[in-house]
């Protein structure tokens, strides 16, 4: 408890050390990492198989319950086989079905590629107003002043720049990994479309 | 399908609560030092010692040493000017002491109200009067460092140091600076010469330790 109570107080210095470019960057950590953990969340394959061999699982009536986005991709596509006579208008309707999935996995995908890039730059802002502020201070001549003066406006500046990039590189690595994960699946989805359509007898799979 | 999102939101948001407190441990674990203001506040008693270096003091010798000899006329035209010349250096020399220079206290005349003398020149050695404290650098405190500086102060007749150079430091730079700038507000009791307040170079040394 103690501890927690020492961590409060060095943050409240550390925000108040840097300048009022602190908060947004708090913000955008904030939101950060709520796209980070929304998408950790969503992008569940649900099991390992390849599309094909699962396509065979649920068509088989082995499994019936889907765990992830390709196991309920599966279902979906196997149903909407089922009903669709015209095997010609399977594809378009399949591609319409999945939209949704595609959606799914790029949600938020945007939205944490702006953070990661804005989060250095409002850094740099915080840089530049500290720097203003040393350069008025040597104008000035208050070069010791308690807030302001050279030391202060340097440490602004070099405040806001670390946190910046402290936000900045642990959401570039893992949004980075998130999308490797999701480009992977959005090709799965493409595959499970493929086999559905070109395949008339699911047994010879 | 609508809780199922909802748990996810609440999911999305503890992750983003985590992303908060690995950001700012992170942040703030880097630059530990330096910025807690609770480490200011504890400032531990430390103290700094000054010590006058104690030189044994040489008797005084005939002095002032011959600096302007008036060369005389016949000497001048056939040899050199040697005494001049080497009028700076105490060679011992018994050519030097010889009582045909004819030197004499009044050589110096009003030159002692401009010349800057030495510890062992004049009568009265400067002693500090008022000394003020001088802070312990931070970093050599959170190291552990102790140490001392040797200064040379120019002490004025009034008492107060007008130059400053240092002449020894122990570990090498690490407390000059502190002890330049503490040293120039100290005030002393100026050297006295012949019952006159003198200019002066004095030696000082402030070891740096902690109490």
């Amino acid at each position: 408890m103690d501890t927690l109570v020492t961590f409060i107080h060095q943050f409240i210095a550390y925000m108040n050390s840097g300048g009022f470019v602190m908060w947004p960057l708090f913000i955008l950590v904030f939101v950060l990492w709520y796209g980070l953990g929304y998408r950790y969340h969503t992008i569940q394959r649900g099991t390992k198989k390849s599309p094909r061999v699962l396509i065979r699982k649920f068509a088989s009536g082995k499994r019936e319950i889907p765990k992830g986005i390709i196991d309920s991709a599966v279902v979906d596509g196997l149903g909407l086989k089922a009903e669709i006579a015209d095997r010609k208008m399977l594809r378009k309707f399949l591609d319409d079905r999945f939209y949704v999935y595609q959606q799914t996995l790029n949600q938020y995908a945007k939205l944490v590629k702006t953070v990661v890039i804005v989060a250095p730059l409002i850094g740099l802002l915080g840089t530049v107003i500290g720097m203003i502020e040393t350069f008025d201070s040597l104008a000035s001549m208050s070069l010791f002043s308690q807030s302001g003066g050279i030391a202060g406006g340097i440490s602004q500046a070099l405040f806001t720049t670390q946190l910046g990039l402290v936000v900045a590189v642990p959401g570039l690595v893992m949004g980075r990994l998130l999308d490797k994960k999701a480009s992977k699946m959005e090709l799965d989805l493409e595959q499970i479309k493929d086999i559905l359509c070109s395949e008339e007898n699911l047994d010879e799979i | 399908m609508n809780n199922n999102t909802f748990l996810l939101r609440l999911k999305a948001f503890g992750w983003s609560v985590f992303g908060l407190f690995f950001v700012f441990v992170v942040v703030i674990e880097m630059n530990e030092n330096g910025m807690l203001p609770q480490n200011k506040a504890e400032k531990s008693p430390m103290s700094f010692e000054m010590q006058q270096v104690v030189k044994p003091k040489p008797k005084p010798k005939p002095k002032p040493k011959p600096k302007r000899t008036p060369p005389k006329a016949h000497k001048a035209s056939n040899t050199p000017k040697m005494s001049s010349a080497l009028s700076g250096i105490d060679t011992g020399l018994e050519s030097f002491m010889d009582s045909s220079l004819d030197v004499d206290d009044n050589l110096l005349k009003d030159a002692d109200k401009n010349v800057i003398m030495n510890e062992s020149s004049v009568d009265e050695a400067p002693k500090p009067a008022r000394r003020s404290a001088m802070e312990y650098p931070k970093k050599a405190k959170k190291m552990g460092i102790k140490g001392y500086v040797l200064l040379n102060l120019l002490v004025d007749a009034n008492g107060d140091v007008s130059k400053v150079k240092v002449l020894e430091s122990e570990p090498a730079g690490v407390f000059d600076d502190v002890a330049v700038e503490g040293v120039k507000t100290w005030k002393f009791t100026p050297a006295q010469y012949k019952g006159k307040a003198v200019k002066v170079w004095a030696k000082q040394k402030i070891r740096f330790d902690f109490q």
